[in-house]
């Protein structure tokens, strides 16, 4: 069973938001340091970041979207709203 | 299994649901019509006599639309038009399923009897007196209803939820007044028939 690592997204210690400080080339192995910002979406949690793809791929369907998923119309309306929220509130950080 | 028993709407709404509701809302209807019950309010399963077929199926249409409407203008209001008046209407319409067993409890007029019983032994205390089987019964059927009542309040709860996407104080204070409101109302309509 291989372990899937999820991206740290706030700092364990006091849970502010974390920023990019390395990046590695795997292919010549050059490292880049600075101070990089995450990009908004880089800033949702991986089931965020899914069910942007998924509306994405149903071309802002909600209604596919919620057939895909088994779930019901207002389940899937009421996450994209709250997701709506969470973007907003991270804009205006 | 046990979310699709206490909260079937996150899988489940708009017309589907209400035509699921409206299955369930017919049987509850005519079980009764047969076995002489009234649902004469939101809340309410009372056993009557002799009762009049067509209007066990008023009782739950008129108890269906108080709620739609009380609660879509309650979600609407506070989701400043945003609630979708399907998604009220099928949800609440299928959160009435669990008390089509109600009526169940007064088959051959059992439940009724008891009633009488205990209102003669009121007024005469040495006629008529309840045997054990029938204390047991009373005290069962009692419960159960009322345990069905609670299950239906929590699902309309969930299907108030649902359908507006409302929170906190917004959502139990706004549920908790149309629940009253839609039980005075109901019960005022259907004293009028």
């Amino acid at each position: 069973m291989s372990l899937i690592k999820k991206l740290p997204l706030c700092c364990p210690s006091c849970e502010f938001l974390l920023s990019v400080n390395r990046m590695h080339c795997k292919s010549c192995d050059t490292n880049v340091e600075g101070s990089y910002e995450l990009p908004l979406l880089a800033q949702l949690n991986g089931e965020e970041q899914k069910f942007v793809i998924s509306f994405l791929k149903s071309s802002g369907s909600i209604k596919e979207m919620a057939s895909q998923m088994g779930m019901s119309y207002p389940t899937m309306r009421n996450m994209l709203d709250d997701l709506i929220e969470k973007v907003k509130t991270l804009e205006n950080k | 299994m046990i979310q699709k028993l206490f909260n079937p709407f996150v899988q489940i709404a708009g017309s589907k649901s209400l035509i699921i509701g409206l299955l369930f809302l017919l049987l509850s209807s005519t079980l009764a019509a047969f076995f002489n019950t009234r649902f004469d309010g939101i809340l309410d399963a009372h056993y009557t006599k002799n009762q009049i077929f067509y209007l066990s199926y008023l009782d739950n249409l008129i108890n269906i639309s108080v709620t739609t409407l009380i609660f879509y203008g309650f979600g609407s209001l506070l989701t400043k038009g945003r609630t979708r008046f399907i998604d009220i209407l099928g949800t609440s319409t299928l959160a009435r399923f669990p008390l089509f067993i109600i009526p169940l409890f007064n088959i051959e007029n059992q439940s009724g009897l008891i009633g009488e019983k205990i209102i003669q032994s009121i007024s005469k205390p040495n006629a008529h007196q309840l045997t054990q089987f029938e204390w047991i019964y009373l005290i069962n059927s009692g419960i159960i209803s009322l345990l069905l009542i609670i299950w239906y309040i929590f699902l309309l709860f969930r299907a108030y939820k649902i359908s507006t996407n409302l929170k906190g104080a917004n959502l139990i204070v706004s549920f908790i007044l149309g629940l009253i409101i839609a039980e005075i109302v109901s019960k005022i309509l259907i004293y009028q028939l």
